[in-house]
């Protein structure tokens, strides 16, 4: 017993001076990327707690007083409004790259641009986040973009995902929305080892699977079709312009839910994502955003 | 559930608490229970197959000792030997035999009764049916008794540390200590632990860096130049070290931690100063085990023929040694290359050590390096038909594109010099320990502080430049 005791003794002073050793020099060397914390309102829309900063992938982010970490123009003539997931919100690339900054160089500074974007945006929490800005930015037009999975992560009755905003197609009411486990995520992005492992996939554990695809599709079309109807009743779609992958699995019912010449179709590239990363890197977003400024000058010349 | 995996890590963890918080008489009992536990996880069923060998052996060694006519009992040892490595040899080479059948009829594999493909190989089946042949060998030829407790005989068999890739331990050795030995052994722990550190960073570090490198290599040998392949196969024994030395060292280490002694594997191979040299310190317990129960009785058989009795024994050894690797001509060639220099080395063995004699060659570092040189670059050579690449036209095109294509490297110069680093810092510190055993001790130092340092620097190494997507060990195929 006397020698569990002396090993044991040991045996936690080391593990606890390796721990502080590779906390250490993962933070000097910067191994991990930082994770801004969020917050949620009263309405269940989640922006970033405002004035953080760090690194992703090297590349300085800062949360502004609106809660985001894109552009954030305002009281501009031809204000642009763009909102979706964390395609949108572009953590991974420095913010040159975002949508938002190559379509004001294109289109030479004649447009403001206002970046709405968080990872994890549900199709129903961007209209939502489109109703709340709106009446603040007062954009001429609005950029909503269409992730695989934000349409059927927005029907409640699908999968219930408790931390994004759902509505219900049953009784037309948003579901409430909570962070889920706060304090871990706190300690996961705190303790940069453990962080650290995760993503380098030691901790082999998906935390959230959802049923993608053509399968989700087929078996819940009459509830997809059910809430585009939704969305188009309760939202009003008139300076929206849909930006979505053509190889999306529903693109078919999104064609025929909304109108054709809502949509701005794009089909990516290999070379267009960052490397070990599903989403776009620099050149990824400058060739949607070429897209985006075609189809804007299509409108105004009109 | 591979030991550099977090669920290992936890399992492991769960088990030493519980183990050791149990009596001494129960923990064999508990091994028995968590290796079948561990074994099942990778399928259940595959359990079934552990359970047939264990039952087979022990019934079979306690027939021996109750048979006493000697003709009797060698019929009932090869009935018993047979029923042993019947599954190997069904889920060893069904679909290579399945594959030749299908290619003499022509017939589309479709179109066969039994697709070639329907059966996957237990992982770790050739280690524990060696293990098994081990013992009911050693109990018919009475260098030990029959076991007569079928759990233990299972423990033995499914021992989880050592199941999926071995070392191949001996029934002698393992029942003494699964009986006796099982508390806790502070020094035992210790170097347990040291053993898991540096078995981690082999494969982890060395083995898995390389692979990123050198996979991509051989996956695409027709986009590859002749001097990029080169250097890739150049590379590959140190990948292969890194990943089965690192096993090894790693089940050595959890089963010194559970108070399990178990031979070492590999002892530092690329300082071996000839082919028969390098064949004692590479896969020890494997060579070992087929020194034991295939060449010594060849060579018993041919004893009349004096030294081509040796040669051929070296033959037909290593061209069995090549067919467990895989039934295909690649691995019979890479056999033959192994027999035929072993065969020189023993042809001129004795007028090689007259010169060593005579040149005083036999203590100097730089010619016993120089040979380590050229017996890693035969290993090295003999890989391309006993590695990466699986038929004999790849292996023929790729000597070809070695030799004829002068196109230059293609690879990250970065990455090459990061693996160059690691290489050389494995290369460095068994350099110390096969030249310099007293100097420079760091995991043995008696001073705390720097035997702490030299752990503290390899778990660095392991967290910053480990790879942890990678599930895969080379050996777990065979």
């Amino acid at each position: 017993m006397k020698i569990n005791s002396k090993f044991f003794k040991k045996l936690f002073f080391f593990t606890l001076i390796s721990f502080i050793s590779i906390e250490c020099s993962i933070r000097i060397f910067k191994l991990t990327n930082d994770i801004p914390q969020r917050e949620i309102d009263e309405n269940g829309l989640q922006t970033y707690v405002v004035n953080q900063t760090g690194y992703f992938n090297n590349n300085l982010w800062k949360v502004n007083e609106y809660g985001f970490i894109g552009l954030k123009d305002v009281n501009h003539d031809n204000q642009i409004l763009i909102i979706g997931d964390s395609m949108i919100e572009n953590i991974m690339n420095p913010i040159e790259c975002n949508l938002g900054y190559y379509i004001k160089n294109q289109m030479k500074e004649k447009y403001g641009v206002f970046e709405i974007g968080r990872s994890g945006m549900t199709l129903i929490e961007a209209m939502e986040f489109k109703k709340k800005y709106e009446t603040i930015i007062k954009p001429k037009k609005i950029i909503v973009f269409i992730n695989e999975n934000d349409v059927e992560e927005s029907i409640s009755e699908i999968s219930r995902l408790s931390d994004r905003l759902q509505i219900s197609i049953k009784s037309g009411d948003l579901e409430k929305v909570k962070i889920k486990y706060p304090v871990l995520k706190k300690i996961l992005y705190n303790i940069k080892t453990i962080y650290y492992l995760y993503i380098k996939g030691y901790f082999s554990v998906n935390f959230l699977k959802f049923q993608t695809n053509k399968k989700v599709m087929e078996t819940n079309y009459e509830k997809l079709e059910k809430f585009f109807t939704i969305l188009k009743l309760n939202y009003d779609l008139e300076k929206v312009t849909f930006l979505i992958n053509s190889n999306d699995p529903n693109i078919e019912l999104i064609e025929s839910a909304l109108k054709k010449n809502k949509l701005i179709k794009f089909k990516t590239l290999e070379n267009w994502f960052v490397k070990g990363d599903g989403h776009w890197n620099c050149l990824g977003h400058k060739n949607v955003s070429n897209l985006i400024v075609e189809r804007l000058n299509n409108i105004y010349a009109n | 559930m591979v030991f550099t995996s977090f669920e290992f890590i936890i399992f492991f963890l769960s088990l030493s608490i519980f183990y050791f918080s149990i009596s001494i008489k129960y923990r064999w009992k508990l091994l028995l229970i968590s290796s079948l536990f561990f074994y099942g996880l990778i399928k259940p069923i595959f359990i079934l197959i552990l359970l047939f060998i264990s039952i087979t052996i022990y019934l079979g060694s306690i027939l021996f000792e109750k048979i006493h006519f000697e003709k009797y009992k060698f019929y009932s040892f090869i009935i018993i030997l047979l029923i042993t490595i019947a599954p190997l040899l069904f889920f060893k080479y069904f679909n290579s035999i399945n594959q030749y059948i299908l290619t003499f009829f022509e017939r589309a594999p479709s179109k066969n009764i039994l697709s070639n493909s329907w059966l996957i190989l237990p992982i770790g089946i050739s280690y524990y049916t060696f293990m098994a042949v081990g013992y009911i060998t050693d109990v018919y030829n009475e260098k030990i008794k029959a076991e007569k407790n079928l759990f233990m005989v299972m423990l033995f068999i499914s021992f989880f540390p050592l199941v999926m890739s071995g070392p191949i331990e001996r029934a002698e050795k393992m029942f003494d200590q699964f009986r006796n030995k099982l508390f806790f052994d502070y020094k035992k722990v210790i170097y347990g632990f040291q053993m898991i550190l540096w078995g981690m960073f082999l494969k982890l570090v060395l083995a898995d860096n390389l692979s990123l490198f050198l996979n991509p290599i051989f996956e695409n040998i027709n986009y590859s130049s002749g001097k990029t392949i080169l250097l890739a196969i150049s590379l590959y024994p140190f990948q292969i070290y890194g990943d089965l030395g690192g096993y090894s060292l790693l089940a050595i280490g959890f089963s010194s931690i559970l108070g399990v002694h178990v031979r070492i594997n590999f002892k530092r191979p690329f300082f071996s100063t000839s082919m028969s040299n390098f064949w004692r310190r590479w896969h020890i317990s494997l060579i070992s085990w087929i020194t034991d129960y295939i060449y010594t009785p060849i060579t018993f058989f041919l004893r009349k023929n004096g030294l081509f009795g040796i040669i051929l024994s070296l033959l037909l050894t290593f061209l069995i040694a090549g067919l467990w690797h895989d039934a295909t001509l690649p691995f019979v060639i890479w056999g033959l290359i192994q027999g035929v220099v072993l065969s020189l080395e023993a042809i001129t063995k004795s007028s090689r050590l007259k010169i060593f004699n005579k040149n005083s060659l036999n203590n100097n570092i730089f010619f016993k390096v120089c040979c380590s040189i050229l017996v890693y670059f035969i290993f090295s050579f003999s890989l391309i038909f006993g590695g990466p690449f699986e038929s004999l036209n790849e292996c023929l095109f790729v000597i070809e594109k070695i030799f004829l294509n002068n196109e230059s490297f293609s690879f990250s110069k970065i990455e090459l010099l990061k693996l160059i680093i690691l290489i050389s810092l494995v290369l460095f510190l068994e350099f110390k320990q096969e030249y310099y055993p007293e100097k420079l001790k760091l995991f043995r130092n008696k001073n705390l502080l720097i035997r702490w340092i030299s752990y503290l620097s390899i778990i660095l190494f392991i967290v910053l430049l480990g790879v942890f997507s990678n599930d895969n060990f080379i050996y777990f195929q065979f």
